[in-house]
């Protein structure tokens, strides 16, 4: 895991929890859509909220895909549910919207599952895999020799 | 030269619409409630017992789950398959990269599955509360995942992976409540 990788999961989870807020936020102003007034939809896209939410969301998807590439689909998981948490912290200190002690119990939960999963290998190693991730693995261990 | 730029210019517009407008309507609301309780302005009327909608809900709250968990492991399968983006886009270029996982099967199927999620989300979600369905099926397919990767995608799920997702899975249920 180097710094970019990280930049990369921090990608995927802000803008998850921006782009869903700003969408939310969004058809929050448009209105319904309803299946016999489909031109509803093109005001929605034409919201400046939910035209950006989207754009998010497709920077969403591209960075998640990138984080797939080179990690474990159990380790991009947990590592980017911190969202729901910024989520929530963004409505108590910008929205100042009352968050129960429950919440508050939700977001340490997520946190603590995040802090397992970071000290952890991101990608299962396997054989066929081959001498590339073989020497990476060798490296790992030299280094980690050479500190102690 | 030039068919080669071409081919590329057919997928770019054969993908990039449907992908953008996939992408932007599937993973939005499964992550934004909010956003989908507005979509879905008509209640299906039922006219049944409490209990028939309370089985309504809940196997649409399976098909939730069992399609997103299949959609996450087949876009992680897609994108071993296609190889570290960051490494690649330096060899042959990001066009390239955006080419590759774009005519990926997996990928198209994921995308696919990903959808069937979305429109059960908007079944589960004119049957029963936003408060039940959203949190039941986020920390339900973080469930799901871990065991589906570890049984389809080998991948090495050990304690340290269990304890988290099962605190991310009780999180996310207590904070989309």
């Amino acid at each position: 895991m180097n710094f970019r990788k990280y930049l990369v999961l921090a990608g995927v989870t802000v803008f998850a929890a921006a782009g869903d807020s700003m969408l939310s936020h969004g058809m929050k102003q448009t209105g319904n859509i309803s299946l016999n007034h489909l031109q509803g939809v093109i005001f929605a896209i034409l919201n400046p909220w939910v035209a950006i939410g989207i754009l998010l969301l497709l920077a969403f998807f591209a960075t998640y895909m990138t984080a797939l590439s080179w990690a474990d689909l159990t380790y991009v998981l947990p590592a980017t549910s911190l969202g729901y948490v910024i989520l929530a912290l963004v409505a108590r200190f910008l929205l100042h919207e009352h968050v129960s002690p429950l919440r508050w119990l939700g977001i340490a939960l997520i946190t603590g599952g995040v802090g397992f999963i970071a000290g952890g290998p991101e990608l299962t190693k396997h054989p066929k895999h081959g001498t590339e991730t073989a020497l990476a693995d060798a490296g790992v261990t030299l280094s980690g020799g050479a500190e102690r | 030269m030039k068919s080669f730029l071409s081919r590329r210019w057919r997928l770019l517009l054969a993908w990039t619409l449907p992908t953008a407008c996939a992408v932007g309507c599937i993973l939005s609301p499964l992550r934004g409630y909010g956003a989908v309780s507005r979509v879905v302005a008509q209640k299906i009327p039922l006219g049944s017992p409490l209990h028939i909608s309370v089985v309504y809900t809940w196997s649409a709250i399976l098909v939730i789950v069992v399609a997103s968990v299949v959609g996450d492991v087949l876009l992680a399968r897609a994108m071993k398959q296609v190889g570290d983006v960051g490494e690649l886009r330096r060899r042959v270029g990001i066009f390239a990269v955006i080419g590759r996982t774009l005519g990926n099967p997996n990928f198209l199927l994921g995308v696919t599955a990903m959808a069937v999620a979305f429109f059960s989300l908007l079944f589960a979600l004119s049957w029963g509360d936003v408060s039940l369905v959203a949190p039941a099926a986020a920390s339900l397919t973080f469930i799901g995942n871990a065991v589906a990767a570890k049984i389809f995608l080998h991948e090495r799920v050990d304690r340290r992976r269990w304890i988290a997702a099962s605190l991310v899975a009780a999180g996310v249920a207590l904070l989309a409540g």
